[in-house]
């Protein structure tokens, strides 16, 4: 976590402002639900549109265009001017560097991996990181909304949440297994390919091709087996787990209509839960992905600063001084 | 005739690498071949291991002008030794039938047998990619027995001690000899004093083969 921080610690006041615009457009969302819930009622008791209403409504959808398109221009710009930092700083630890180290290195595997890692860095910085601060803040707002609105109800339906994201922690486990054999059965194919440039000339001479063609064959043959599995395991899991994530909807339906009929709850307020239980039970459902691809972040981030350290230091490079 | 080479001219593109090159090598003779980085040393090697096939002059190795033939003739440890990512055994066979006797006698030839049978798995160890858990001197021993087990009559070195240091270069140098004795030997290197004892030695500037009593 500490790496992330120091990631954004030249960009602190655009991240405050994304992070400001991602709850405006969550809070924006949360408002229009609430008075929608409200005309829905109203037409639901026989009663028409009202001024107020209708000016309330323009209101959040000005409000909520506002802060949408704020947060996707913040996300991006702060996004891209992190990455921009840690490059500037690989750039700069290069720059110190004797020619001949350098020269040496260019091409060679160790800088292939740190170019992998800042692409990931890259990706993850423009496509998720942000989404991710949405998803957490959007997660907080609207339970706390839906707690206001109905205990009862929020709790019923999300009980067996629990048990869903235990199956989807579970689940994705034994995928990850198996795309990890997967890969590694790609690796050695590649790792064949790869030998096949760099040793040809030995293969000709020593008439090797049946050879290694067999043990080709033979790798090719590990891996579709490990795409195979990986995919039926991915199949089997997947359906399972597509299936499941219609329980929370099926039970706030059906608690959520006998509340109607006793009179409890008011149809506007399920129509507003209903709309907004996928922030809640999609993100408890799919924590483990996204604790996943967060960690893997992290780990992307710690190898580029092990590899900043190692020649030059990270700690005293180029994210201290901007302040 | 070993080897015989007539006004044979090579290039990449526009720029020429040998320049009417002509040589005749006796039977069993050993020829030494001296020159800069970039002279043409491992291309003039790769004409005469059937790599490349001569397009402007004449290259007879062991009667054989094609390049499938001259390659069933010649046997070549190269500067990289070029390890597959399988068992020692299957580096050294290449595939071929080749006898577990003369697999052993290869092994033992290249002064790799004590270190093959400390390994649990022997001769079915697996090396890695890029011979990564090997060390250079190893590597380019697997390299030797695969060509003596080949038992071509004609050898070519392209600088097989040119990345090892010099304790390891010289015992290599010793595990070279039974890959040698009785063939026809063609040893292109920078450093003079690995061909001394060859019968001629002979020097490679700009395209063209002098030899190096007449420099």
């Amino acid at each position: 976590m500490r790496r992330v921080f120091q990631l954004f610690q030249n960009r602190k006041r655009a991240v405050c402002f994304t992070l400001l615009c991602c709850m405006g457009s969550v809070l924006s969302s949360l408002f229009w639900n609430k008075e929608l819930a409200v005309l829905i009622d109203r037409v639901q008791e026989g009663n028409g549109l009202y001024r107020e209403g209708v000016v309330r409504c323009s209101i959040y959808l000005i409000w909520a265009a506002l802060f949408h398109g704020g947060m996707q221009f913040l996300s991006a710009y702060t996004g891209e001017y992190a990455v921009h930092d840690l490059r500037m700083s690989l750039a700069k630890v290069t720059m110190k560097r004797e020619y001949g180290e350098v020269a040496r290195e260019n091409g060679s595997e160790p800088v292939s991996v740190l170019q992998n890692e800042m692409e990931d860095i890259n990706r993850y910085v423009s496509e998720n990181l942000f989404t991710l601060c949405t998803t957490v803040i959007s997660f907080i707002l609207t339970l706390l909304f839906l707690l206001t609105q109905n205990v009862r109800l929020t709790i019923f339906y999300l009980l067996p949440v629990a048990g869903l994201a235990l199956y989807t922690t579970v689940s994705g486990k034994v995928i990850y297994r198996y795309t990890k054999i997967e890969q590694e059965q790609q690796k050695k194919m590649n790792g064949i390919t790869g030998v096949l440039l760099n040793v040809f000339p030995i293969v000709r001479i020593f008439e090797a091709e049946r050879l290694l063609e067999k043990r080709y064959q033979s790798r090719i043959a590990g891996w579709n087996d490990a795409v195979v599995a990986q995919e039926r395991v991915k199949a089997r899991l997947m359906s399972v787990s597509g299936m499941l994530s219609c329980i929370p909807l099926v039970l706030l339906m059906s608690a959520g209509g006998s509340m109607i009929l006793k009179g409890s709850l008011s149809i506007g307020t399920l129509y507003a839960f209903v709309n907004l239980s996928g922030n809640v039970s999609g993100v408890m459902i799919n924590i483990s992905v996204h604790l996943a691809n967060f960690r893997r972040f992290c780990g992307n981030l710690e190898r580029v600063r092990e590899c900043l350290q190692e020649k030059g230091d990270w700690d005293h490079g180029d994210f201290t001084e901007r302040g | 005739m070993g080897i015989l080479l007539k006004e044979v001219s090579f290039g990449y593109g526009d720029k020429r690498i040998l320049d009417k090159v002509s040589l005749a090598v006796r039977e069993k003779e050993h020829i030494g071949i001296l020159g800069c980085s970039g002279g043409g040393k491992s291309t003039l090697l790769k004409l005469l291991s059937g790599l490349y096939t001569v397009k402007e002059g004449y290259c007879e190795v062991e009667g054989e002008t094609k390049p499938e033939g001259i390659r069933k003739q010649v046997a070549m440890v190269m500067q990289t030794p070029g390890v597959f990512p399988l068992s020692i055994r299957e580096n050294i066979t290449c595939g071929h039938p080749i006898s577990e006797e003369k697999v052993w006698e290869a092994v033992q030839a290249a002064q790799l047998e004590e270190w093959v049978r400390s390994l649990p798995e022997g001769l079915d160890s697996l090396v890695e990619e890029r011979g990564s858990n090997l060390s250079g001197g190893q590597a380019q021993r697997i390299a030797i027995a695969r060509a003596i087990a080949k038992d071509a009559p004609v050898v070519l070195l392209d600088e097989p001690t040119s990345a090892l240091d010099g304790e390891t270069a010289d015992a290599l140098l010793r595990a070279m000899e039974p890959l040698t004795k009785g063939k026809t030997v063609i040893h292109v290197t920078h450093r003079e004093e690995t061909i001394q004892g060859y019968d001629r030695i002979l020097v490679l500037r700009e395209g063209k083969l002098f030899e190096k009593e007449s420099l």
